[in-house]
């Protein structure tokens, strides 16, 4: 029975039941009459459909009805519809083609959904899809940005922002221009639950329930309905324990409006569940995007002016917010926390034939970040600077700092966590690079300064209720995806109004609880909810000492509240909140509510979690193996709630980070449109052994534009990561003429350049 | 799987009947580690499994003219175990250990990496560099074979129609001799070499390398012996010229296919490199006995 405070480290309640093998993943859970579905998916990057042969199909033991796109007409099926139509800072429609859940006479991409299978088992589908009969017309597929950028047909926006002329005349003045193209290769997401859905429909009330792995129901539910062809109240979607999204299960997908139509064809619960080989070729992919960019300095290595040209490869339809993502954050701070005073971007996304493109941890700024952080490395060995100095030269030292793209960043220590990280990470590090070369390897280190701006859903909102059993529930519209919200969101509730731990339950995960909700993405959850927290706290003291004035017989202005209870001031008369809260729902207070409070919160300010991150590589250049040694982070993420969720977080985000850079690419056979790295045996993703244990501090800045302080922590690693470790396996290689890395830091890549530079 | 009969017999001849008289298609199951995924794969659908792990013979290991016999169900968990073993072969135990994870070592046996017939088995090139041998039963009786002859192309082995490997035979170790094996993957763990690199040689009391045998795994469709590469160690003190001309003949007996593990000329590179780096711990290895 303790009341927890802000900035305390409990364990996380929830884990008790995911080590124990309690969770409730999608898997898991139990359903009535349940059937199951199989998704047939195109076996081509690109193909005409000339016709779907299921006659054989349909006679499989146990089958219940196979759906295909020609079905979905009659069917009233409409496309699924991307997030966001239009730029929102231009107004300028996006172009994008429609995408029916299923295939109708195009499939666009290997693994696209063409067909459902919906039998009375798992395995009765399963053999069944074999028999469904695709008559294909192969045509070649485009995989590549360059490729897909000779055809204006491919192109879904193209915007100019920023100031062409102030650049123009920073280049002018520079005393030097550094300009580099980049790559950020793509990558799979896989989240360790794969995706999968259970679709109900109640023929009376005619409504849609959708039981799911995803990370933000609410807008799945909105989009969900538009492709079914009914209003969103029509659609409750739940979701349970998900493990693991990492933006991967942000935005809605094909099979989920598929299990809904075959629920109502078949009058049963379909279940359907992505085996790990659908997930590389259905989950929504991420990064694939390519720039050119150019860095004006003045002789003091002053940055003048930033031009960048970037273009992302979309896959083969609009999904989501992507539109926004290029638009919104790709856009909002090129040039990271350095001042550069004139900065111009053209922002480009083109369709190729390639699974859908959607967010993973950090979309958008970690491509900006690589940009900048690759850039200064390579202007310092240009201009014979040290790379580190000339960082601190133009890190931004002021808060507010107004980033001419138009953010004002409302606070932020960037020079201090440089210092502190840089101290750390620098720390002998020449006695080290002297070990490394006793033993014929090279030793390099990469340092970035990461920064982002929270987005996501710019509304979120709570339910803050007192049961008769002496609990407070929390209702949230954020979803607890692993993140540890279970423990944090009570651990705020408890500090803010003297409830203990125990007696404050989290709910989340279901559209029919809560009006609205913007789930978790763009580590928006604590700032958002915690802030509609705050403020419904606030209404609750306020209801609250009304109620308690009454019931002490004291003056409203008299009654204080601290620590869970109201007392008239300097006496000992008081009450505790739970028995205000009874008196409030017995006296009827608030038309029977109580002290029972909603909030809605519509965002005021983004909030910008940053850091220095520096990585320690030792490269191994006969075999041209990199391990990371070492890896040290000193990070602003706000007021913090709980040290060691904070941490889980940054670690996670570092692996994820680290992992595109060491290993992680997934890639295209071009022509076919063949994922080639469709399996774990070739696309490796980062384990244990692969990471040290990181050096972190955390800087608490608060953030002073939300109530809690609080800046997002979910993503600083996996934006800083890819640099970190190109940044650290470049300076490494120094010596032998190596100046880029192509993809991630694999052996053979490593080897390659360093024989590419030898002129081998 | 459509798997219908198992079998698991007490005795050599019982499972060399069985599999004599098997209609359709056998397989014999020791850990499981290959086979098993084979089948859950609907890569293999085997009317009959023929479990050896309740055949005493084939279960143990024993000391044998200075040496090891060592059962084909014996699994890398019990080698890594049997201090006498690594004592004197370290290099086939670590090539053993080697093998994925913690849990498959419990179960995977040298007997079945051998026959799986994976041209990237990692502790085949160790036990050709050791000369290992091995004792076949079949309906004809039972035979002796080199170990480097069981693999023929990627999944194809020597064995004929009903015959199975029994047990494994390692000689003694010269007093002065030391191997090692070491392999190349692009990951930290649990990944299939690109290049596998098995060496034992023995020196004289001068230092020089009398005796040296050299075997490259995952660069050519079978393990190979590699003779030049052991003449580049022989006669030497195995100094840095002895180890530049290993490693060119290393690289020059490589065959290797291009994959997304590594391209040819990488692998052609690396087993070089990895050959130098095996010699090394070798010739140390030798040095301290």
């Amino acid at each position: 029975m303790t009341n927890l405070k802000i900035g305390q480290a409990p364990r996380r309640r929830e884990d008790t039941r995911f080590l124990t093998g309690s969770g409730r993943y999608i898997d898991d859970l139990a359903f009535d009459g349940l059937v199951y579905a199989v998704v047939v998916r195109s076996t081509h990057g690109h193909a005409r459909i000339n016709a779907v042969d299921i006659s054989d199909a349909m006679k499989a033991p146990g089958v219940l009805a196979v759906l295909t796109g020609v079905d979905q007409a009659a069917a009233g099926i409409e496309p699924m519809p991307p997030y966001e139509r239009a730029n929102p800072h231009s107004g300028e429609a996006f172009s994008y083609p429609d995408q029916y859940p299923l295939a109708v006479d195009v499939a666009r991409y290997g693994g696209q959904p063409v067909a459902l299978v919906v039998a009375e088992s798992q395995n009765q589908a399963r053999d069944a899809a074999e028999l469904v009969s695709v008559d294909y017309d192969a045509a070649p597929a485009i995989t590549t940005i360059d490729v897909a950028r000779e055809d204006p047909a491919n192109y879904c926006l193209q915007w100019r922002t920023g100031d062409d002329t102030a650049v123009a005349a920073g280049m002018k003045a520079a005393a030097h221009v550094t300009s580099m193209l980049f790559h950020n290769h793509r990558i799979v997401t896989n989240p360790m639950e794969p995706r999968g859905g259970v679709g109900a429909f109640d023929p009376d009330s005619r409504r849609y329930t959708l039981t799911v792995s995803a990370q933000s129901i609410h807008n799945a539910r909105d989009h969900i309905a538009v492709s079914l062809g009914v209003a969103p109240s029509d659609v409750r979607v739940v979701a349970e324990d998900v493990g693991g999204g990492f933006g991967s299960k942000n935005f809605m997908y094909a099979e989920q409006v598929l299990v809904l139509w075959a629920a109502r064809v078949t009058g049963r619960q379909v279940k359907w569940i992505n085996e790990r080989s659908d997930g590389f070729v259905s989950d929504q992919q991420a990064r694939d995007h390519t720039a050119m960019a150019e860095l004006a300095l003045d002789g003091e290595g002053r940055f003048l002016a930033f031009r960048l040209n970037g273009c992302g490869n979309l896959g083969a339809y609009l999904t989501g917010g992507m539109g926004r993502l290029h638009t919104d954050q790709f856009a909002a701070l090129p040039g990271g926390p350095y001042i550069i005073p004139a900065i111009h971007l053209t922002v480009a996304a083109v369709y190729t034939n390639t699974v859908p493109i959607g967010v993973s941890r950090g979309p958008g700024y970690a491509e900006s970040s690589n940009i900048i952080e690759r850039l200064i490395d390579r202007a310092a060995a240009e201009m014979q600077l040290d790379r580190f100095e000339l960082r601190r030269r133009n890190l931004a030292s002021i808060a507010p700092y107004a980033h001419p793209m138009g953010l004002t960043i409302d606070s932020g220590a960037y020079l201090e966590n440089f210092d502190a990280a840089v101290a750390r990470a620098c720390n002998e590090f020449e006695n080290r690079q002297r070990d490394a070369e006793s033993r014929g390897r090279r030793r390099g280190l990469g340092v970035v300064y990461h920064i982002k701006a929270t987005f996501g859903v710019p509304v979120e909102n709570v339910e803050l209720t007192f049961g008769p059993d002496d609990h407070l529930t929390l209702v949230t519209g954020t979803q607890s995806i692993g993140q540890g919200h279970e423990t944090t969101f009570p651990q705020i509730l408890s500090d803010l109004l003297g409830v203990p731990f125990d007696q404050i339950r989290y709910c989340d995960g279901d559209t029919d609880l809560i009006p609205k909700g913007g789930g978790h993405g763009s580590s928006r959850a604590t700032s958002m909810a915690g802030t509609a927290m705050y403020r419904a706290v606030q209404d609750i003291i306020a209801k609250g000492r009304r109620v308690a004035a009454h019931a002490l017989e004291a003056a409203e202005a008299d009654i204080e509240f601290h620590d869970g209870r109201f007392q008239v001031a300097g006496t000992d008369r008081d009450l505790d909140i739970m028995a205000v809260a009874k008196l409030a729902r017995d006296a009827g207070e608030e038309g029977g509510r109580g002290l029972d409070t909603f909030h809605e919160y519509i965002r005021e300010a983004h909030t910008f979690p940053n850091g220095c991150h520096i990585a320690e590589v030792e490269v191994d250049p006969e075999t041209g193996t990199v391990a990371l040694k070492r890896y040290t982070g000193a990070d602003d993420y706000g007021t913090i709630i709980n040290p060691m969720v904070i941490e889980g977080q940054v670690h996670g985000a570092i692996a994820q980070g680290v992992g595109q850079g060491l290993m992680e690419r997934a890639v295209y056979e071009e022509g076919s449109g063949q994922l080639l790295s469709g399996s774990f045996m070739d696309y490796p993703m980062p384990r244990a052994a692969d990471v040290p244990s990181f050096d972190l501090t955390f800087n608490e800045i608060a953030c002073t534009t939300n109530p809690l302080g609080v800046k997002g922590s979910g993503e600083g690693g996996a934006i800083a990561g890819l640099p970190a470790i190109a940044n650290a396996v470049l300076d490494a290689l120094e010596p032998y003429g190596v100046t880029e890395i192509v993809g991630p830091a694999t052996p053979e890549n490593v080897w390659r350049a360093i024989q590419n530079a030898a002129g081998g | 799987m459509n798997t219908s009969q198992y079998e698991a017999p007490g005795s050599v001849d019982e499972a060399v009947a069985l599999l004599a008289n098997a209609k359709g298609n056998a397989r014999v199951l020791a850990g499981g580690t290959d086979l098993l995924v084979q089948i859950r794969m609907g890569m293999a659908d085997p009317a009959l499994i023929v479990d050896i792990k309740k055949i005493s013979e084939m279960t143990t290991v024993t000391a044998e003219n200075g040496g090891f016999r060592i059962g084909a169900a014996v699994s890398g968990a019990e080698l890594n175990e049997n201090a006498a073993v690594k004592s004197m072969w370290p290099g086939i135990v670590e090539a053993m250990d080697l093998i994925g994870s913690t849990q498959i070592q419990g179960r995977c046996t040298l007997a079945g990496n051998l026959c799986n017939a994976s041209p990237a088995a990692d502790s085949v090139p160790a036990m050709i560099a050791a000369d290992m041998t091995c004792t076949i039963a079949g309906p004809n009786g039972r035979r002796e074979a080199s170990v480097g002859s069981i693999a023929t192309s990627p999944g194809k082995t020597s064995l004929a129609d009903g015959e199975i490997v029994v047990s494994l035979f390692v000689p003694a170790q010269n007093a002065t001799g030391g191997d090692a094996y070491l392999r190349f993957i692009p990951r930290t763990e649990m990944d299939i070499a690109v290049v596998g690199v098995g060496v034992n040689l023995t020196l004289d009391g001068n230092g020089v390398c009398t005796a040296a045998r050299v075997s490259l795994g995952a660069v050519a469709p079978t393990a190979l012996l590699v003779d030049d590469a052991a003449k580049a160690l022989i006669g030497t003190k195995v100094d840095d010229a002895a180890m530049d001309n290993l490693a060119a003949a290393a690289s020059a007996a490589c065959n290797p296919i291009n994959d997304k593990r590594g391209t040819i000329e990488f692998r052609t590179k690396v087993a070089g490199v990895i050959a130098r780096r095996t010699a090394a711990i070798a010739l140390e290895r030798a040095r301290s006995n």
